[in-house]
């Protein structure tokens, strides 16, 4: 292979084992390697994310309290607008932050439990004639009877008549659980109907699916609960239930499948759950930070 | 790439997302570039909180590219246009206590050079190589954090390595 292509790979460490018996041979990788290894001497200063983003709050809030007096001629100007024409743009927005649920009722009585980090928008005003939710994170609706009742995700919409279902949509991944009734999912290539006490997971191109026998949701009764998640996904639920973040080692196989549950009132025990079926450690260095790491083979 | 449902990034909430995941790659991208002369970390600051004012017209997608813009503009017009000397760290030699002295003196020796190298790297190269060397970036992700190709990429970091060794050792 052509030497700049063979270094190239070693930079982005995405080079085989025959390629590295290869590039051993080349009379100056051993220069490389030492420049590699020093490069750590020029890390830049650590970057305190925390206090730096206090700082953008506090400056950000500051500034808005200066034009205090503008607002309130705004706002008064604004209720006479709103006022004088029919304002159809009435789009409620209700989201939790980490570590926080919230139970909301729709105008037609609807439920919606929110589990954490997660946001939905829907139109307050004319919920009845159009009801249909925008959906980033994960729910469980109970749905009262009535018209077509839509969740939209960037995954796929997701429609149901009078039922109880969980989505949960986070970034590529999504996940629909049917409590009761039917429910219909349309992703840009497919179309699946689900029946009670089924489940769908699609995340990029992998797609299964599985039966269930529970009630409702085990977020609601305080855990986190997965079959055959990649551990991507189940990590990124832990910093949304805990307020944490994770280091993760870059040789960490985030697509390996994990099946369990966490509690999401005792961080240690939740480590466990998912550190000692997956052959991992963790240490926790101060409040907020969790790092992880496979256990070494001796 | 992602669509999200969020038209702006005035909520807190979305705001913050933005922030977690942009604004350490901001600062040592800042770093490698500018060096120390002027505080990155002022800078990151500076940058996160004019996209706040600008919120309303922003969309997550567009806020990266805003904030390298912004953050790499307001470095370009405060700068001295002086040579970039990133200062190695001397800490990892205290932990080697019983070393043969002149191995710690070659030691030192090299890093002076590797600092000297590095600071004749052009600005391009060496953020590139920093990037992929420190913060273990892969040549995909450090081409969409500037907004560059690949190709481009793996040339800058080819150019750098290649550079930096000539340097070190006196090659002509």
């Amino acid at each position: 292979m052509n030497k700049e292509k063979l270094i190239l790979k070693w930079l982005d460490d995405d080079i085989s084992d025959e390629e590295m018996k290869e590039i051993k041979q080349l009379p100056e990788f051993e220069d490389y390697l030492k420049i590699s290894n020093k490069a750590h001497h020029f890390k830049p200063p650590e970057f305190n994310t925390y206090k730096v983003l206090n700082k953008i709050k506090s400056k950000h809030y500051r500034s808005r309290k200066l034009y205090w007096q503008y607002s309130i001629a705004a706002s008064i100007i604004l209720i006479f607008s709103a006022l004088l024409i029919y304002n159809s743009d009435s789009h409620e927005s209700i989201n939790t932050s980490i570590a926080e649920q919230k139970e909301i009722t729709l105008p037609d009585n609807s439920k919606v439990s929110l589990n954490a980090g997660s946001i939905i928008t829907y139109d307050a005003e004319n919920w009845n004639t159009n009801r249909t939710i925008q959906l980033e994170g994960e729910a469980f609706f109970k749905v009262a009877k009535g018209k077509k009742f839509d969740v939209i995700t960037n995954n796929a919409t997701v429609s149901v008549l009078g039922t109880e279902f969980v989505v949960n949509n986070r970034s590529a991944f999504l996940e629909v659980m049917t409590f009761e009734g039917l429910v219909q999912v349309v992703t840009k290539d497919t179309i699946l109907n689900l029946t009670k006490g089924n489940s769908i997971v699609i995340n990029k191109d992998y797609f299964s699916n599985y039966a269930f026998e529970r009630e409702q949701p085990t977020w609601l009764e305080g855990s986190s609960s997965f079959k055959s998640t990649q551990l991507e996904i189940v990590l990124n639920e832990l910093e949304r239930q805990y307020d944490i973040t994770l280091n993760i080692p870059k040789n960490l196989q985030l697509h390996r499948l994990y099946t369990g549950n966490f509690p999401h009132n005792n961080l240690e025990e939740a480590l466990q759950s998912i550190s000692v079926p997956m052959n991992l450690k963790y240490s926790l260095k101060g409040e907020k930070t969790v790092s992880l790491a496979y256990i070494e083979e001796k | 790439m992602e669509k999200s449902i969020h038209r702006n990034i005035c909520e807190e909430h979305v705001f913050e997302g933005v922030y977690k995941k942009y604004s350490k790659d901001l600062h040592n991208f800042l770093y490698y570039k500018f060096g120390n002369q002027l505080n990155p970390e002022d800078k990151v600051q500076e940058a996160f909180i004019k996209l706040w004012d600008k919120c309303a017209d922003t969309t997550p997608e567009k806020a990266k590219s805003f904030l390298f813009t912004i953050a790499n503009n307001s470095m370009l017009n405060a700068i001295k246009h002086e040579k970039v000397k990133l200062k190695y760290s001397q800490k990892p030699f205290a932990s080697f206590t019983i070393e043969d002295p002149v191995f710690i003196l070659e030691e030192k020796e090299y890093m002076q050079k590797y600092q000297d190298a590095l600071a004749n790297l052009t600005e391009a190269q060496r953020e590139v190589f920093l990037l992929n060397r420190i913060d273990k970036k892969k040549h995909q992700e450090i081409a969409d954090l500037l907004g560059i190709s690949r190709k481009s990429v793996e040339k800058r970091l080819y150019g750098a390595l290649t550079k930096l060794r000539k340097e070190i050792k006196n090659l002509p």
